[in-house]
């Protein structure tokens, strides 16, 4: 079960609005390596985790991440305030704009809709343990890649939060990996899958 | 593999057969103290009161849809806080017994217990049980 608490993980308050920008950042939202489908990732493969411990960071980190989708999301939406329509006309925002005017759809830079194809459920705790580290990492690279396209101090404050969070989470998922083939047969870790051989 | 050291050494299992992540049986004999397996919490208390925080929640929840509509309800806004207060003295009493509702509300002094008992979709969940 879920509460919603009524603030921002951390400050999002953009004075200048650009909405070029916002269709590049629209991709931690609804892109392959956003916010949405992170937290989906942790929060699916949970029932798969047989160690209670790494559930817990599976659901701990997945909560995170749908409070770093309200962050990208209130900058997509700071970036789109008060827009007059020569604001958006000839900028790369005028697809996006055509579409879902200025409100916030969770779709990829490059233009196309989230996809679940985005992130797997392998049900195999050292399998989907690397998949969230790789993930982890893609996300940073992404941030990194909006941080190239802005100097805007009010947008690369809470972006580089972001790209930290990211950081944090691939460290206690490396805790989690090392728990779980500690578990493991230390012969051949691979012996049985302990999501489904262990029962 | 902490986890299980820990239970094995403080003997903190309260013999419901899950002593946390590892699930090991060898917990099942000591039943001397009740701690954070989720089975009851230290008094044996916690399934009553997780039962009455999952209807008080739920009527809130029911309070909240109804008051975004209707804020200036008097009798719903009375029963609101009615419930509100119940709900707080629920989650301090769980709290106390060594049960986290969340992980904000954990009263972990020496061991972080978060994850010691079992999880919500897990059928020996405290909060699933029947009775």
């Amino acid at each position: 079960m879920w509460t919603y608490e009524k603030k921002l993980q951390y400050p999002v308050k953009i004075k200048k609005p650009d909405p070029a920008l916002a269709s590049m950042i629209i991709s931690q939202v609804g892109g392959p390596d956003g916010e949405l489908g992170a937290s989906m990732r942790y929060l699916h493969q949970r029932y798969s985790m047989p160690y209670g411990d790494v559930a817990g960071v599976l659901t701990d980190v997945g909560s995170e991440e749908l409070a770093h989708l309200e962050m990208v999301a209130a900058i997509i939406h700071q970036l789109t305030r008060k827009l007059r329509e020569e604001d958006i006309k000839g900028t790369p925002f005028e697809p996006y704009f055509i579409d879902h005017t200025t409100g916030v759809y969770p779709v990829a830079a490059s233009g196309t809709p989230f996809e679940v194809k985005y992130f797997q459920v392998k049900g195999d705790p050292i399998t989907d343990l690397h998949e969230d580290l790789a993930a982890e990492q893609k996300a940073r690279t992404t941030y990194d890649n909006i941080l190239r396209m802005t100097d805007d101090p009010d947008v690369r404050d809470p972006i580089k939060f972001l790209r930290e969070r990211e950081i944090v989470h691939y460290q206690r998922f490396a805790d989690a990996l090392r728990k779980v083939q500690e578990r493991a047969d230390h012969k051949n870790i691979y012996a049985i899958n302990p999501a489904f051989d262990g029962r | 593999m902490v986890n299980k050291d820990y239970h094995a050494r403080s003997g903190m299992s309260c013999g419901c057969g899950r002593s946390g992540s590892t699930r090991s049986s060898q917990m099942q004999e000591n039943t001397a103290q009740r701690y954070s397996c989720g089975c009851g919490g230290r008094d044996g208390r916690g399934k009553a009161w997780m039962r009455r925080l999952k209807m008080v929640d739920f009527a809130l929840q029911e309070l909240v849809l109804y008051l975004d509509m209707y804020p200036d309800c008097r009798r719903a806004l009375d029963k609101y806080h009615a419930l509100r207060e119940e709900r707080e003295k629920l989650l301090r009493a769980l709290e106390d017994s060594g049960i986290a509702v969340t992980a904000m509300n954990n009263n972990s002094r020496e061991h972080w217990d978060w994850a010691d008992a079992p999880w919500p979709w897990e059928y020996e969940f405290l909060g699933n049980a029947e009775d």
